[in-house]
């Protein structure tokens, strides 16, 4: 079988000694995207995401994991998939915490879902097993001491164009899916 | 060392040794921090140059910093960022929440 040259994986192992490899080999699989290469602004956003799914893969997936770059005619996508601990927030509504799948909501529904210790990020709900990352608005703290200290998943959502999770439960397979479009 | 530490005056200068400041270091560093801040009024001046790639756990671990130190009435800056980690401190808009300098000589006018 050949080298799709549309598509790179690579294994990320519990602990990663050293990021730059990971984000080295990311970037230069898609020097040939000139939307993404040439636009420093881009260019930064795609190694942030990178970045924070390696740190994602280590603080959460508690087994091994694998990111995928993909190359399409008008989107680059990073996947991070593994099959350890399943996503799971808060809602910041009713205080209730879920894991997928999620029955308690119905496809098209908004939730205010607070993540890590006191920040929150707006999900819309695709199925009860897939959520799509929304840009929050605007947030005004009122002190210093009010801005939480973990956000990478809305570092994520600000770099690019879309980001969801899905939990195929056949699989029993976690994938978070960022998209660029180009 | 990872951070090499020296007293300019009333003032702390901290030099992050590291290309990669991530969740690996994250936990020692805000430790770092906070065993350089424990008095009151103290004054921080972080030089980041040699950092190449940050993530969200050692930008978390300089907002729990940041938020130590502010708690003893001190003062926190950070100098010399690279411009791929600036564009981190914009996206989650904390460019506006730490007093961010092009030179330690600038940081240091301004927390004296």
């Amino acid at each position: 079988m050949g080298l799709n040259p549309n598509h790179l994986s690579l294994e990320i192992p519990l602990l990663i000694n050293e990021y730059k490899l990971f984000v080295e080999r990311c970037c230069d699989f898609v020097k040939d995207v000139p939307q993404i290469s040439s636009d420093f602004k881009k260019c930064a956003k795609f190694k942030l995401v990178t970045i924070e799914l390696l740190t994602n893969a280590m603080k959460h997936s508690e087994t091994t994991s694998f990111i995928h770059v993909i190359k399409r005619k008008h989107q680059v996508v990073i996947k991070k998939t593994d099959y350890g601990k399943r996503f799971y927030f808060k809602d910041a509504i009713t205080k209730k915490n879920y894991d997928f799948p999620i029955n308690d909501f119905i496809s098209g529904e908004k939730i205010k879902a607070t993540l890590g210790n006191n920040y929150e990020l707006p999900l819309l709900v695709k199925s009860n097993c897939k959520v799509e990352f929304l840009i929050e608005e605007e947030v005004i703290y009122e002190s210093v001491f009010e801005i939480p200290e973990h956000f990478g998943l809305k570092i994520i959502r600000q770099c690019c164009d879309s980001f969801h999770y899905h939990f195929d439960a056949a699989k029993n397979q976690n994938i978070f899916e960022v998209v660029f479009d180009i | 060392m990872n951070y090499k530490k020296q007293v300019l005056d009333n003032v702390i200068l901290i030099t992050v040794n590291l290309s990669e400041a991530s969740l690996n270091q994250s936990e020692e560093f805000k430790n770092f921090i906070y065993d350089n801040s424990s008095a009151p009024e103290s004054k921080l001046v972080i030089d980041m140059s040699n950092i190449k790639y940050m993530d969200s756990s050692f930008i978390g671990a300089l907002v729990a910093g940041l938020k130590h130190i502010l708690a003893k009435s001190g003062e926190m800056a950070l100098v010399n960022i690279q411009d791929d980690v600036l564009a981190l401190f914009e996206l989650t808009r904390l460019d506006k929440v730490f007093k961010i300098f092009d030179t330690v000589e600038e940081a240091l006018a301004n927390l004296k």
